[in-house]
């Protein structure tokens, strides 16, 4: 009875813990959100937050360094960072705006770049048309209007519908394939950079041919293992003899994120072409509507050869991909390359960094100093001690060096002809930090003598950078291909002020502080980024990154982003992609599903149109107020520039379902007789919004 | 018992109005307010902002296809609950009929004659066959383990695997799964209602009524695939069936686990285990599921490895081949689980093993506390052993815990769409496996901007968790 008292003493004082601790987390996630949510303005310091979904290594660092001289320079402002996933991020902004709970600053991307900003976002031209305050001491810069300063002129930033700029970018981006150069180098016996497709393909394969080879070794071995095992080993694991594990090596490394970079720099190379014949309105562009009807009219399929093409060819590369590929993260794709399970893999300017950091943060391998007592200056050195010391059946003393500090290893080698028959290791001759170059183990075997004698071998490689190589003078892609991709120059990393900011002035000052152009450079160089300030340099590392100013562009796309096309195709590309289902499958689905969505967002691409006139008429009636009642001469020249451009912009709009009547009317009338049309005509028929004509 | 307040008296008892005033406010604000919302937003074009104008019943139209064929077939679900309890009731045979025969039988005809068809494309006729073997010897011995041989509705247990058998018949006949579960549905009901054998059985009376359940189902299925609504939404509740049939199995564990500890002797292990559960309640569901991801990594992951070295690798390979999976399970090549299209769904049932939910469980074995020990020790007497005890005492005992948990299970997984958007895409995964309603309202309404579609999506969901929920509750028997 006593006992069951203390059991229930006990159990009472373990609730009050639990409350308590209840209480305390209560308490503390209350002062947070008052901290983070409130008016902007805690324990009189404002408050100014940014978010942003960089989570690379070094951008984090770079911006709370820079926020840091700014508070310095400002005491009583604090600035916030909140970084967020990327895949979260477009839901996260969302609820936040909508909630009127957003940071002052938020990165601009991965949402409804037209439609937020419009919405939730400050205009920025005013601002940007004047000079940079933080530029004042700078003598080539003081008196230029701050838009003037980036390189591109923050063209990117400019929203055409919305008559203005929303956005001020810190950095330019660049998307290459990085490769190891030492695997690459044994692999294929060249550490030079593919040229062509063809090349990079027979790099490919030649990386997977090794692989193989590899693994068919390791399967020998553990064959003749189970030989030497017994009848109960089978079923007690812990009889059986020590096996090798595969080797894992894949000629490219991916994900869902590394096919999204490669798709449309290869697409726009084989289909780009095909844009410009279906570009009605000549803007250089097919748009959605110019889609519709092109598929409606016949003019395009799904089954376009270009099309075509430009799915076989990334289902080729996909070959090479490592197994699984679409449903790995890409930070998982970006940790075997790294690991040297894979030779190559692409990405952006923005990962460099990173992946350089992680490379070198590996083990450099044990470095030969001595063997037996004998200095040892290269690997042949080290090679013809073994081959001695198992001629005369004696162990071999080695003195390596690592991490900086010495250890003596003995090691037993059999009878072989190779060093890695006889020890199980590898070397190279290899010069860490500009020394004289010393035998370093670059490969240990796992069951071998020398990885019994705890020899350590080398993670780290030297990492390649190239331009993805051209389909030109392919047998099979080389007909289709258009040219090279001009890249997109313009600034990225572009935060944008919210319109319902408890700070909007401080926040904007905390842009122009980040965007001179020493604190720009700083910002990048800290982060490995290319510098949006025109006079920031950027680093040697970043070079291979200098965009390709001349080229083709856009590609044959058969969605409107964020509607049922783009969830249907979505849906079907990646098991095509994975090899699950065939290219004629495939376009089969596409034949099944796509009509129907392409009707819902039809109806939706128009009818936004629709709705958005009003908005689009009331910008323009502000510019032509704005324009009558000017103050100024410089308001009245602003608004005589911006009024023609608001009337242009609020007629598209209007203009979108007259449009829409006269393009599709016939259409609708003569039905032609196509798939396409007949599944098309089927939905829409039955759900386009219903409007009086 | 409670006691009725009348209204002149309310003078004297207006401290207790008052009492419970901010709770009523509170859950009139954030839970009536948000969902009365929604359905007012249901008969917009809403985009969750500032675009918001009334368009009708379009959403539904969109969603539906023929709104009136889905209320006709609702009214005469209601009527369907309504009735089926009533013993010898004519209106009660006349809506069974309805559901079993007529309305099955007559969306056969329709889908023949109206161009759907229900012919299945390729067959493989072994695979089918063999699969629906396979299902048919494992249903059966279970039932004819489980349930008693003195339990009057066994027949109505064994049946249920002859009928997954005969589905699979017509499956590997040509016809493709719903016109095949059409046709044994069909004819299943008109064999229940015209055996004269059955007449005047309680237990045929039931097994009517379960039927008319199954062959409203069935309908309803014929009408998300053909009726010419949003076929999105209705693959998503497909997927929904899928998911909650197999959550009802994932019950078990819990129940099993919760009657463990409740019959260990230790005070002190049995206080122990019971914190042991309450422990990974704190873990942040986030982590949870990145773990489980890991799990499922093709190359690194430790269920892969686990299948390798325990051999079930080489007999799933076995499986594949000798039952046509379509080489999901190909030697020598590791199973994406979250990425092929006909692993996902599996990958999301296993997700969670050994399922034993700690809610679930404290649900449980709170009702077990409460079984008075004379049940045990009279049981005793009796001579019943564990399984027995467990059987007749325990589980018809927790009944209303177990209740109370399908109801939770089938709202929560009617409505869950959060961790399938965090491990397989906004898209729903590979050809839209795991396209559920929940992620098709959340898509709508954050990705294509049409709130007031979602919202209708919303809508829909909530009757059918109302429906499911009335069927547990009215259905579920609770017998002491």
């Amino acid at each position: 009875m006593k006992r069951k008292q203390n059991i229930e003493s006990r159990i009472s004082v373990f609730n009050l813990v639990g409350l308590a601790i209840l209480a305390f987390c209560y308490i503390g996630a209350l002062y947070n959100v008052y901290r983070i949510k409130g008016s902007g303005v805690v324990g009189g310091k404002k408050i100014i937050r940014l978010a942003h979904w960089q989570l690379e290594l070094g951008i984090r660092d770079a911006i709370s360094e820079l926020a840091r001289d700014f508070e310095a320079q400002n005491p009583g402002v604090e600035i916030v960072q909140i970084p967020i996933t990327e895949r979260a991020y477009a839901q996260w902004v969302t609820t936040q705006l909508i909630g009127r709970t957003a940071p002052d600053l938020i990165e601009l991307g991965m949402f409804n770049i037209v439609d937020y900003c419009g919405r939730y976002f400050m205009p920025l031209g005013e601002v940007l048309r004047k000079p940079n305050p933080y530029n004042a001491d700078n003598p080539e810069l003081k008196n230029v209007p701050w838009m003037d300063t980036f390189s591109d002129g923050l063209s990117g930033t400019y929203i055409p519908e919305l008559l203005d700029y929303y956005g001020v970018g810190f950095s330019r981006f660049t998307i290459r394939l990085f490769y190891n150069k030492d695997l690459v180098a044994k692999a294929a016996g060249s550490d030079r950079p593919p040229r062509t497709l063809d090349e990079l393909f027979a790099v490919c394969q030649k990386v997977r041919e090794y692989s193989d080879a590899r693994n068919a070794e390791i399967r020998k071995f553990n064959e003749e293992q189970a030989g030497k095992d017994g009848a109960m080993s089978k079923y007690l694991p812990f009889l059986r003899s020590p096996r090798k594990s595969p080797f894992v090596l894949d000629p490219i490394a991916s994900s869902r994120y590394q096919v999204s970079l490669f798709r449309p720099r290869y697409s726009s190379m084989l289909t780009a072409g095909r844009v410009l014949e279906l570009d009605r309105n000549f803007d250089g562009i097919t748009s959605f509507d110019e889609l519709v009807l092109a598929l409606l009219e016949g003019d395009v399929k799904y089954q376009d050869e270009h099309n075509v093409a430009s799915l076989e060819l990334m289902k080729e590369f996909s070959k090479y991909f490592n197994p699984g590929f679409m449903s790995i993260d890409r930070m998982d794709a970006g940790f075997a390359f790294v690991q040297g399970k894979a030779a190559m893999i692409t990405s952006g300017s923005w990962d460099a960094s990173s992946f350089i950091k992680k490379i070198n943060d590996q083990p450099a391998g044990d470095a030969v100093l001595e063997v037996d007592g004998a200095a040892a200056s290269t690997s042949r050195d080290v090679a013809e001690a073994f081959a001695k010391a198992a001629e005369g059946g004696r162990k071999v003393e080695l003195l390596i060096e690592r991490d900086g500090a010495r250890h003596r290893v003995k090691i037993s080698p059999r009878k072989a002809a190779t060093l890695w028959e006889s020890a199980g290791i590898e070397l190279a001759d290899i010069s860490d930090g500009g020394g004289a170059a010393r035998p370093v183990v670059v490969d240990v075997d796992e069951l071998s003598p020398a990885h019994a004698a705890g020899v350590r071998k080398r993670m780290r490689f030297d990492v390649g950078i190239f331009d993805f190589p051209l389909p030109k003078g392919h047998p099979v892609f080389g007909k289709y291909f258009v040219g090279n991709v001009k890249e997109m120059s313009g600034t990225g990393f572009s935060f944008g002020v919210v319109k319902f900011s408890d700070n909007p002035g401080l926040a904007l000052k905390f842009l122009q502080f980040a965007t001179t152009v020493r604190n720009n450079e700083r910002l990048n160089e800290r982060a490995q980024w290319i510098p949006s300030v025109k006079g920031a340099k950027p680093i040697k590392m970043l070079e291979p990154f200098e965009p390709n100013e001349e080229g083709c562009w856009g590609w044959l796309n058969f969605v409107q982003s964020g509607g049922r096309t783009a969830m249907v195709e979505g849906q079907l590309y990646w098991p095509f992609i994975s090899g699950e289902t065939s290219t004629e499958e495939y376009l089969r689905k596409l034949d099944e599903q796509l009509p129907e969505a392409t009707a819902t967002d039809y109806d939706n691409y128009v009818t936004n149109y629709i709705e958005k006139t009003p908005d689009k008429n009331y910008l323009r009636s502000i510019w032509l107020a704005k324009f009558a009642f000017a103050r100024d001469d410089a308001a009245r020249r602003e608004a005589s520039l911006k009024l023609p451009a608001a009337w242009e912009n609020y007629l598209l709009f209007k203009n979108a379902y007259p449009k829409h009547l006269v393009n599709m009317g016939p259409l609708i009338e003569a039905r032609p007789d196509t798939a396409f049309s007949r599944d098309f005509f089927k939905t829409y028929d039955a759900f386009a919004t219903k409007r009086k004509e | 018992m409670p006691k009725t307040i009348e209204s002149r008296k309310i003078k004297y008892y207006w401290p207790l109005y008052l009492f419970v005033l901010p709770s009523v406010f509170l859950v009139a604000l954030l839970s009536y307010y948000p969902a009365i919302n929604a359905m007012y937003h249901s008969f917009y074009r809403w985009n969750g902002e500032d675009i918001s104008y009334f368009i009708g019943a379009v959403n539904f139209n969109r969603l539906l296809g023929r709104p009136l064929l889905w209320m006709a077939v609702f009214a005469i679900f209601a009527g369907l609950i309504g009735t089926a309890r009533k013993e010898n009731s004519a209106a009660g045979r006349f809506f069974q009929i309805i559901s079993s025969i007529i309305l099955p039988g007559l969306s056969l005809v329709v889908l023949l004659f109206n161009g759907a068809g229900i012919a299945a494309g390729k067959v493989n006729m072994g695979a089918e066959l063999g699969l629906g073997l396979l299902i048919f010897l494992i249903m059966f011995s279970v039932f004819n383990f489980i349930v008693d041989s003195e339990n009057e509705r066994k027949w109505i247990y064994l049946s249920i695997p002859v009928f997954f058998l005969v589905v699979s018949v017509f499956k590997a006949l040509g016809l493709d799964s719903l016109g095949a579960w059409l046709l044994a549905c069909t004819l299943s009901g008109a064999a229940l209602w015209s055996l004269p054998s059955l007449d005047g059985r309680e237990s045929a009376r039931s097994a009517r009524v379960l039927h008319a359940f199954l062959g409203t189902g069935l309908v309803l299925w014929a009408l998300g695939a053909h009726a010419g609504g949003d076929r999105v939404l209705w693959g998503g509740f497909y997927v929904t069936a899928v998911l909650v049939a197999f959550n009802v199995v994932k019950m078990v564990p819990s129940i099993v686990t919760a009657v463990v500890i409740h019959r260990l002797k230790s005070e002190r292990w049995n206080y122990i285990y019971k914190v042991m559960f309450v422990v990974p309640m704190i873990i942040p569901g986030m982590v949870y599921l990145l773990i489980w991801k890991f799990f499922f990594n093709p190359n690194e992951g430790i269920f892969n490895r686990i299948l390798v070295r325990t051999g079930c690798m080489d007999l799933l390979v076995l499986l594949d081949r000798a039952l046509g999976w379509g080489g999901l399970f190909k030697e020598g090549v590791m199973p994406v689980w979250l990425g092929h299209e006909g692993l996902v769904l599996p990958a999301l049932i296993l997700w969670g093993f050994p399922w034993v939910g700690v809610v679930g469980v404290l649900i449980y074995l709170a009702g077990l506390q409460n079984i008075d020990q004379s049940a045990y020790e009279a049981a005793d007497l009796d001579g019943a052993n564990p399984l027995q005890k467990f059987l007749y005492i325990e589980l018809p005992l927790i009944m209303n815990q177990v209740k109370i948990n399908m109801v939770l299970m089938i709202i929560g997984t009617m409505q869950a769409y959060a961790h399938i958007m965090i491990l397989f895409g906004i898209d729903g995964g590979p050809n839209g496996k795991l396209m559920v309603p929940g992620l098709l309202m959340f898509r709508s309404a954050f990705q294509e901007g049409r709130a007031g579609y979602a919202c209708a999506v919303g809508l829909i969901m909530f009757f059918f968790i109302l429906a499911l929920t009335e069927i547990n509750n009215k259905y579920l028997k609770v017998e002491k």
